[in-house]
This record gives C-alpha cells, structure tokens and sequence, in this order.
C-alpha cells in the first residue's frame, strides 16, 4: 500500500497549501486489491470521520471520490448504510474522481520526518522524495509514529522496513511508550 | 546489459523487503477526511 496526501475536488489549477483555491485536503491511497478491499477501506473511512457533521470550511470537508463504476457502487452503498445507522442526514458527498494534486514534500509522511534519524535513515534509502513519499515502507513507520498499531504488530513488520539497528529500537521504544 | 542488470539488483537489495515486492495489480481510492 502507498499513501500520499494531497488537494482535490476543486478547479484551481496547481492548488497548494497556502493557495488552495476551492480544493480540499485529500488522502490518496494505492492499494493491492487482493490484500486490502476497497470495502475495507471505505470502513476504515466512514470509521474515521463523522460525517453528520457540518464542513467547516472546503479545505477540511469530508468526501470520497470514486474512481469508475464498481467503487461508485460500493461507495453510495455505503454512504446509505452509514444514513441507517446514523438515522441523520450524511454530509460527507460522493464524488466521481478529479485530478489529484500531490501536497508539498514536507506535507508527506509528516510524522516520520519529525523523527531526524530515522528520516535520514530513509533519505539514505529514498535520495528522491517521490519515492520516499511512495515506500510502503515510509507509510508503514509514519503510521506508527503517529500512534497507529500495536507493539505486536510491529514486531512482526520489523524485519520489512529496511531500518538499521539503532531505527528498529528507536521505532520500537516509541510504540512502547505508549 | 549484464553490469546494468547487477546494477539494478544492487540497488533493489538495499529498499526495504516490503518495497521489494511491488503488487502485480493496483488500485487507487481517494478520501477528504474533514
């Protein structure tokens, strides 16, 4: 699987942080199909979120962009679903798919880059930032250090995430330590 | 084309094992999330 945050849903061509336009903040992912459904995902997101919530602004709105026919399906079956269980209106909006615009570098992966030696352990890996914001490795580790995932889980991961001795204690200490 | 092909395997052993082995088949979701 492989994450990238970035700006979508609005016309301005080239959005960025400090000039968005009519975008939102958006969440991208690349995903193995026979490992993780989009079912699974599309839980994950309606899990994430209440979405009897009013937007606060377009920059911070929820909503889910389908990409073709069958995620279109699945993606309004599930937003009814969520009408039923809520028994409220639903504000998160299903959308076709729009371009997508990658967010800066220092935007991806964020909490992995607050962390100066296990960061430059995957810049010694990733000298180019595309493909350190496309490791599944980088997502893994930064969605660790944001407090996802059990100390269980990493130890089983360990072993895939390249890191050196001195990352894989450091790594570990932070999910112990909490 | 061999030293190319050694070259590309050098590099492909130092990404992590779990970047090594790249799907066959993709798919792509898209979500705002407030």
């Amino acid at each position: 699987m492989r994450t990238r945050v970035g700006y979508a849903g609005g016309t301005k061509p080239n959005p960025t942080y400090h000039d968005l336009g009519d975008h939102s903040e958006t969440l991208q992912i690349e995903f193995d199909p026979e490992r993780i459904t989009y079912e699974e995902l599309l839980r994950l997101f309606w899990k994430a979120h209440d979405p009897t919530w009013p937007a606060q602004s377009r920059q911070y709105r929820a909503a889910l962009f389908y990409h073709g026919e069958e995620q279109k399906r699945l993606a309004l079956e599930s937003r009814e679903r969520e009408q039923a269980r809520h028994g409220r209106a639903i504000r998160t909006d299903v959308f076709p798919f729009p371009d997508f615009y990658r967010a800066e570098d220092y935007h991806q992966k964020y909490y992995l880059r607050q962390d100066r030696i296990l960061m430059g352990e995957f810049r010694a890996i990733y000298p180019e930032t595309r493909d350190f914001t496309d490791s599944t490795a980088a997502a893994r580790v930064n969605g660790y250090l944001a407090g996802y995932g059990s100390r269980t889980a990493l130890q089983h991961d360990l072993d895939l995430l390249g890191l050196s001795p001195e990352g894989r204690k450091r790594l570990l200490d932070s999910v112990s330590s909490r | 084309m061999k030293t190319t092909h050694a070259r590309q395997e050098s590099q492909a052993d130092l990404l992590p094992p779990i970047d090594r082995a790249a799907p066959t088949r993709t798919e792509t979701a898209t979500f705002a999330l407030g």
